[in-house]
Order: structure tokens, then C-alpha cells, then sequence
């Protein structure tokens, strides 16, 4: 068997590699002089790893942070419901339907598809001026239409 | 889409937040100091907990509160790297700092002056070593190698699976060990 890589050894020295692997591999570093020194090596890693873990925390670095509550606003609540991906797309549906309604109501308003009858007079009126003004207004049209029908 | 805490509310998250601080204020000091360097840690540290103070009315019992701390420590770590990366800058520094003076060392390395020099020096090549991987291997190390947390604990807070928390870590050790050889001059005790 050849010397495996480094994240192999790894990867045994954490009993990680399953049964045949670990198995074969165990009898290779038994012989394996070169194997036997880079798995103490790692082991040796992972203590001086351990070791940077000591670090100083003051009673000044304690109450540096704990100011932090007095020098910055009280927190929010996010309301949870609106973080569910559902409720995000329901009220993305709701707000489309009725920017939608919104949209087609003003359309109506603007350009209605037919007139009441006191309406369409006062309509009327107004455009027999401004069409003997301007000539007729091809934007108009239902309007137009309607006044054909008159006509 | 917020509503203001009350503020007997605001108080408990107050108490709440200063627990915390004096509970885990230590480990993500030096969670913060491992992942970004002594330098720059006290205002990286400053930041995880002030997102962690503002996050705290919205935390959920999903996962234990020190977890959760950890999760927003190392994210804030990790913004804070990639904004490095992205301006260019070069995180460049080998210095003893006074926290590295009380690093005990243990058993045979603590016997003889010689061993400690060495044991130190080791530590500083370690310290350096660590800053130059990149951050998603050195967030690993960081919580499982120095900080002793369980690969189960890791993952959850790197939001990672357990496959991808022992893969990273076997690169890591591999990289770091490469480090060691290279600048402290062979094979680890």
C-alpha cells in the first residue's frame, strides 16, 4: 500500500475512514516509519491547536461590550411570519392583484368602455367644441366610437 | 414589518446580552483574534456583538444561544474577510501580542527555557499559518481544532454538512502542517 495523503491520515486519526480502509490503513502505519511520524505530527498539530485557545478577556473588554447596549438603540423584533418563503409569496401575490386592480380601475376611470347617459352628454358636448377646434382626437377611442354611433 | 420591543422586554434582552457577554464574551474574543488577527479583532468582536445584541429579540430556541453566537461571530468574521478581500487589502502582521504570553505551554515543553522559546515560537508560526488559509478552512480549525467544539456543533454553525466540516478540516491540517514544516524547520514534536 502506498503512504496515503495527509488528509487521509487525517481522516484516520479522527476514526473517520470506514471498516476495510481504516483497517488496512492501520497495518500500513504500523510499519510504516514515515506514516508513524506524520500521524504524530498531526497529533502534535491538533495540541498546539488546543493551545491558541487561551486568550485574555478583561473586565475592559467585558465592559467595553456590555456599553454596547447603552450606545446603540434597543433592538427590534422581526416579525417571523413575514421570513417564511409562503407568506413571501402570498404577500407578493396580494400586492401584485391589487396593483393590478388598482392599474385596471384607473384605466376604467380614465377610459371608460361606456358612458352613462348624462356623462357621454357632457362629453359630447365638450368635444363637438374641441373637435371643431382640432379635428377629431384618434386617442379617444370608444369615445369616438360612441359618437359615430350618435352621429 | 418590525415592532418595538416593550421595555421590560428591551431589559430582559438587556440581562440576556450581558450573560452572554460574560459567558462567551472569552471564547469569541478569541474566536474573533484566530480568524481576523489580533489587530483587528477588537472592532470585528464589537461588531458580532452588536448584530448579536439586535439579534437577540429574534432569536429562536432552534439552537442553543451559544451556538447561535458562535454562528454570528464567525459570519461577521467572515464579511469582514471577504470585504478584505475584495478592497485588496493585505492582512500582514506577526506580532507577539500579550495574550500569546499566556499561552501555557504543556508537559515537556514547559520543562526547559529552550522548550518554551520553541514551543513559542511553534505557537507564532501556527498563529501566522492559521491567518493565511483561507477563511472557510481557518473557520473550521478555529472551531473545532482550538475552540474544541464537535463537528456536529461546527457544522451547525457554519451552516455546512458534517462532510464538508471534516473534509475542510483534513485540508486544513494538511496546509497547516506544510506551514510548520516549512518555516519552523521540520517535523512536529
Amino acid at each position: 500500500m502506498k503512504c496515503p495523503d495527509l488528509e487521509t491520515l487525517s481522516a484516520y486519526r479522527e476514526e473517520e475512514l470506514p471498516e476495510p480502509e481504516a483497517a488496512l490503513l492501520a497495518a500500513h502505519v504500523a510499519g510504516c516509519p514515515r506514516c508513524q511520524v506524520a500521524l504524530s505530527s498531526l497529533t502534535s498539530l491538533v495540541t498546539e491547536l488546543a493551545a491558541l485557545r487561551a486568550c485574555e478577556f478583561t473586565a475592559d473588554d467585558q465592559a467595553r461590550l456590555c456599553a454596547l447596549v447603552t450606545s446603540s438603540p434597543a433592538p427590534r423584533a422581526r416579525l417571523q411570519a413575514f421570513r417564511r418563503p409562503a407568506v413571501g409569496v402570498a404577500l407578493a401575490l396580494i400586492l401584485s392583484f391589487s396593483a393590478g386592480f388598482l392599474g385596471y380601475s384607473l384605466y376604467q376611470r380614465t377610459f371608460p368602455a361606456t358612458l352613462s347617459s348624462r356623462t357621454f352628454e357632457a362629453y359630447l358636448t365638450d368635444h363637438r367644441h374641441y373637435e371643431s377646434l382640432a379635428g377629431p382626437d384618434p386617442d379617444l377611442g370608444e369615445f369616438n366610437v360612441q359618437v359615430a354611433a350618435v352621429r | 414589518m418590525a415592532k418595538v420591543i416593550p421595555l421590560d422586554e428591551a431589559a430582559r434582552q438587556e440581562t440576556r446580552f450581558e450573560q452572554l457577554v460574560r459567558e462567551q464574551g472569552k471564547r469569541l474574543k478569541n474566536v474573533v483574534t484566530r480568524m481576523v488577527g489580533p489587530d483587528e479583532a477588537d472592532d470585528v468582536l464589537q461588531e458580532a456583538f452588536l448584530q448579536v445584541y439586535r439579534g437577540l429579540a429574534s432569536f429562536r430556541a432552534q439552537s442553543l444561544l451559544s451556538t447561535w453566537a458562535y454562528r454570528v461571530t464567525v459570519n461577521v468574521c467572515l464579511a469582514y474577510l471577504g470585504r478584505l478581500r475584495r478592497t485588496r487589502a493585505k492582512v500582514a502582521y506577526l506580532e507577539l501580542e500579550e495574550t500569546s504570553l499566556n499561552v501555557a505551554p504543556t508537559g515537556e515543553a514547559a520543562r526547559s527555557p529552550e522548550a518554551v522559546a520553541e514551543n513559542r515560537a511553534l505557537s507564532e508560526v501556527l498563529r501566522q499559518g492559521l491567518l493565511e488559509l483561507p477563511p472557510d478552512l481557518r473557520a473550521v480549525v478555529v472551531l473545532r481544532d482550538i475552540e474544541g467544539l464537535s463537528y456536529r456543533d461546527t457544522a451547525s454553525i457554519l451552516e455546512v454538512p458534517l462532510g464538508t466540516v471534516q473534509s475542510r478540516l483534513h485540508k486544513a491540517r494538511a496546509a497547516l502542517r506544510e506551514i510548520v514544516q516549512a518555516r519552523w524547520g521540520g517535523e512536529l514534536p
